[in-house]
């Protein structure tokens, strides 16, 4: 539902980087996106172009890797990859007592720039 | 050197030229020209190169949650982070909680609406001390937005501040304020499932508090299920089954508020008798 600011977010962050590395054209953003990060990706890909439309990154491809949802027991530190509608809990001991280690990231990985 | 941008590594214009390749696979093969035209650091083409970023996209609220946590802490003021649908009865709920608790505790309430100060106005009326946000176009409270209310509002006076969080299942749960626990509230009328639905908000959930469970006679509604559901998402957290109408339940939850009152407090002598 907040896609949109993400997308300020974004771009705020690229144009501090533009100063600090000198690039004036961002040709490609890779983006890495948890499952559980809150942020529906087919919205920020929609909105990405508007957003960006008087920015540096502006026609820059935009590359989103999403990630799944892994949690880790710790009881005896298996790790689980979740799929949609399963329950959180241990593949191997069924413990319910894990924590999510991954698919809830939503970071900018890198820039091509110009 | 490029006179664009003063780097000093290989043009893309050149390496593209010479390895054939498109523009996404350039990069690995920017090391390889790279060695190649080394010694010729003068032209003036533009140059395709990698930034490494890795930071957070929510990065300034990430840092500002961490400062106001700290601020918290110091001045042992525990933070409820109340988050709902809307209409699932936050509102109502604090307004008993204040009847309840307001002689025994000087607490503060920042509620957060996209516009209208009706929650702050309600809860007025029963003498809390709370102020009205008004997120205008956004669907959350952020970090700045409770950070702008610690020195005026809030003050270190304050004995416990509790976060009345825009009526909103997804995007809050994104958002740290720096609260030092996140309390859920579902009620009855919204069904069981919403735990599975909205399964973010609900893991992150220290309790869980159903609300409206003087309705059930009304609903197709059962506590077996439901609890099922939060489960799936949550298995440890506290559920506090409650109506804040008729009073059924209200004791837990007003104990739990109090508790952390305690533990702020003693947590707080603990580093002062540590320092």
């Amino acid at each position: 539902m907040h896609e949109l600011s993400i997308a300020y977010d974004v771009i705020e962050q690229v144009e501090a980087a533009a100063i600090r590395h000198g690039f004036k054209k961002v040709n490609q953003i890779h983006l890495l996106v948890g499952e559980w990060s809150g942020v529906d990706v087919e919205a920020l890909q929609f909105c990405f172009p508007e957003a960006t439309r008087k920015t540096c990154l502006k026609d820059a491809h935009l590359l989103i890797t999403c990630k799944g949802l892994t949690i880790q027991c710790l009881d005896c530190f298996e790790l689980t990859p979740i799929s949609r509608e399963q329950a959180l809990a241990c593949a191997k001991c069924g413990s319910v007592n894990t924590k999510i280690i991954e698919g809830k990231e939503l970071r900018i990985v890198d820039l091509d720039v110009d | 050197m490029c006179q664009d941008c003063g780097c000093e590594i290989a043009t893309d214009l050149i390496s593209r030229k010479i390895l054939g390749v498109p523009q996404v696979q350039q990069v690995q093969k920017l090391q390889i020209s790279q060695e190649v035209f080394s010694e010729d650091r003068n032209r003036s083409t533009p140059v395709s190169r990698r930034i490494e970023m890795g930071q957070a996209i929510v990065e300034k609220n990430i840092q500002q949650a961490e400062l106001n946590r700290m601020w918290f802490r110091t001045h042992q003021i525990p933070v409820i982070n109340m988050m709902s649908a809307p209409g699932s009865g936050k509102t109502y709920l604090l307004e008993k909680t204040v009847q309840a608790l307001a002689d025994s505790l000087d607490f503060a309430i920042l509620t957060g609406d996209q516009e209208m100060s009706y929650d702050a106005d309600r809860l007025k009326r029963v003498g809390a001390r709370v102020k009205q946000i008004n997120t205008l176009s956004s669907c959350h409270l952020n970090a700045q937005h409770i950070e702008a209310e610690l020195q005026g509002f809030v003050g270190a006076r304050s004995q416990l501040l509790v976060i009345e969080n825009v009526g909103n299942l997804v995007c809050p749960a994104a958002f740290d304020l720096g609260e030092s626990h996140k309390v859920a509230v579902l009620s009855t009328t919204e069904g069981e499932d919403k735990p599975t639905k909205y399964p973010l908000l609900f893991h992150e959930a220290d309790l869980i508090i159903v609300s409206k469970m003087d309705l059930v006679p009304y609903l197709d509604w059962t506590q077996e299920v439901c609890q099922q559901h939060i489960r799936k998402v949550n298995p440890n957290a506290p559920i506090f089954y409650l109506s804040a109408k008729t009073g059924e339940g209200m004791e837990a939850w007003l104990k739990y508020v109090q508790t952390l009152r305690s533990e702020a407090t003693s947590m707080g002598s603990l580093r002062e008798v540590l320092k």
